[in-house]
């Protein structure tokens, strides 16, 4: 297609036509079409609120059908079994709701929860409500917002995780420090630490939208890509990442030119464990290399042989000097 | 009066949802009348006033919804309030051409959208007015050949879907496009209404 010659099919209703496509783009995506409302000063909540009001007020102004029998009025008698003591009627309702609340609140909070964590040595894998599956690296924390899976596909990330996205009409967004990431239905990593951001993808494709620098700095990422950037800055132009990438789902710790402060903070998160780091210009240093994670004394001398340095037990912990 | 089953249908409704929706696209309508130097006339009314009232109108029965015909109620009230803003435009304009003490006070009746607002032949002033927003998008796309073109493509009236299709590119990219041409549609529309 030619790019040069679309002035010459110029449409008649060009404004209409732009405004319903344009508009339906955005209402399909809960997250743009607050922001398009916001840059309006208007609050979609206070929206939804004050139009909510405007139709029950239409509503109670609809005539109802005269009624064929008389209605009943409470209250009705009923002979009393039990003699309870003579409270108002309200105090045993109020003390039978915070009687159910109590018992039921464990369980409704088991099948709806609203945030999922792992913990420093830990992964988690969970199913989402959509059916979309998650894998949680260490000291990785994720929260679903409250309306997943009716109104949004929304949700906030700490940490790194590998995201499996159910298809779906709601678009999946990932919201980091720094970042939107929106996706349909693909398969791929999110690491968001420290101030830097990464995106891999293993399957489909993802936006990725810095959202602390220029508006428009949005990148496409294909199957493959990967994407680098620090908080504040521009998605950098996509990057073909390794085969391996990301490694920790299949046991792998793998770095592409990480700084050894940076590697280190993956050890001490993946292993529980505080390593120090003892001697000037040693954060600096730079690893690119894979890793079995079974081992922590075994990644260690491996770090030590790249880098010429020596490691030690020291306090519970390590020191690498 | 409005048909019993009709009203279930409304009260069924997730106005909190359609609601934002409907008063997003009322913006936009607004901002082109302003833009196409029709400022004064719908100044006392705002995007919000144009939404409800498209929604009193339907839950009255004034306008009658038929959801065999048109299913999605949004699309039916997107129809209204695009008849409303411009039958508030062509009254306004009537009103400034009458004699002030005879000319009629109603507005609340507005075409039908289904039959479509009155077909708007371009005069010379439209065609100037659409060149002018044409050359702009043009200029701001710049180098970018994916913005390009989808915007030909919007240019020559494809929906979202079919331009996905005719570029063979997954829909959330194409909906990054226009979001981002909405943004530049509105900056332009903004900047030359103020």
């Amino acid at each position: 297609m030619d790019t040069n010659d679309f002035k010459s099919h110029a449409n008649k209703d060009i404004l209409q036509h732009l405004g319903e496509e344009l508009s339906e783009a955005i209402e399909n995506d809960p997250a743009a079409l607050q922001e398009a409302l916001a840059e309006n000063g208007l609050d979609q909540d206070k929206l939804a609120k004050e139009g909510l009001q405007f139709i029950r007020g239409l509503q109670e102004k609809q005539k109802r059908p005269a009624p064929l029998m008389k209605p009943l009025h409470w209250p009705i008698k009923v002979k009393r079994f039990v003699n309870f003591p003579a409270f108002p009627r309200y105090a045993y309702a109020l003390a039978a709701m915070i009687v159910i609340a109590i018992a039921t609140w464990p369980l409704i909070n088991r099948l709806n929860p609203k945030e999922y964590s792992a913990a420093r040595g830990k992964q988690l894998e969970v199913l989402l409500p959509d059916g979309s599956k998650v894998k949680l690296n260490s000291d990785t924390r994720l929260a679903l917002r409250p309306d997943f899976n009716k109104k949004s596909r929304e949700v906030t990330l700490t940490g790194e995780v590998f995201f499996e996205v159910q298809k779906g009409d709601l678009p999946f967004v990932i919201i980091t420090e720094g970042a939107v990431i929106r996706v349909v239905g693909t398969r791929f990593n999110v690491k968001s630490r420290q101030a830097r951001i990464e995106v891999a993808v293993s399957e489909g494709v993802v936006e990725v939208a810095s959202t602390l620098a220029h508006k428009d700095s949005v990148i496409i990422l294909t199957k493959g890509q990967a994407t680098i950037f620090r908080i504040g800055e521009s998605p950098a132009l996509p990057q073909q990442a390794h085969s391996e990438y990301p490694g920790w789902i299949s046991g792998k710790l793998a770095f592409y030119q990480d700084s050894l402060k940076s590697v280190v903070a993956e050890l001490e998160r993946r292993f529980d464990v505080a390593i120090h780091l003892r001697g000037d210009g040693l954060e600096e240093i730079t690893i690119t290399g894979q890793f079995d994670d079974s081992a922590l004394d075994d990644i260690l001398s491996a770090l030590c042989q790249l880098t010429n340095k020596n490691y030690r037990k020291e306090n519970g912990g390590y020191a690498i000097y | 009066m409005i048909d019993p089953e009709i009203l279930q249908k409304l009260n069924s409704q997730d106005w909190e949802s359609i609601i934002p929706r409907l008063v997003h696209y009322a913006l936009f309508r607004v901002k082109v009348a302003r833009w196409r130097g029709r400022q004064n006339a719908i100044l006392d009314l705002e995007a919000k006033d144009f939404a409800l009232k498209a929604i009193a109108l339907v839950y009255t029965g004034k306008r009658k919804w038929n959801p065999d015909q048109v299913p999605d109620i949004l699309v039916y009230l997107k129809g209204v309030v695009h008849s409303l803003v411009n039958h508030h435009v062509q009254s306004a304009g009537a009103r400034k051409r009458q004699n002030p003490i005879l000319r009629s006070t109603d507005d609340d009746d507005p075409l039908d959208p289904l039959e479509g607002a009155p077909a708007q032949e371009d005069g010379p002033l439209e065609e100037l007015e659409r060149k002018e927003l044409e050359d702009h998008l043009i200029k701001w796309a710049g180098t970018e050949e994916l913005l390009k073109l989808v915007l030909k493509c919007l240019f020559e009236g494809k929906k979202r879907a079919d331009i996905a299709i005719e570029l063979n590119l997954p829909l959330p990219i194409v909906d990054n496009c226009l979001r981002r041409i909405r943004r530049a549609l509105n900056k332009f529309l903004d900047d030359d209404n103020n």
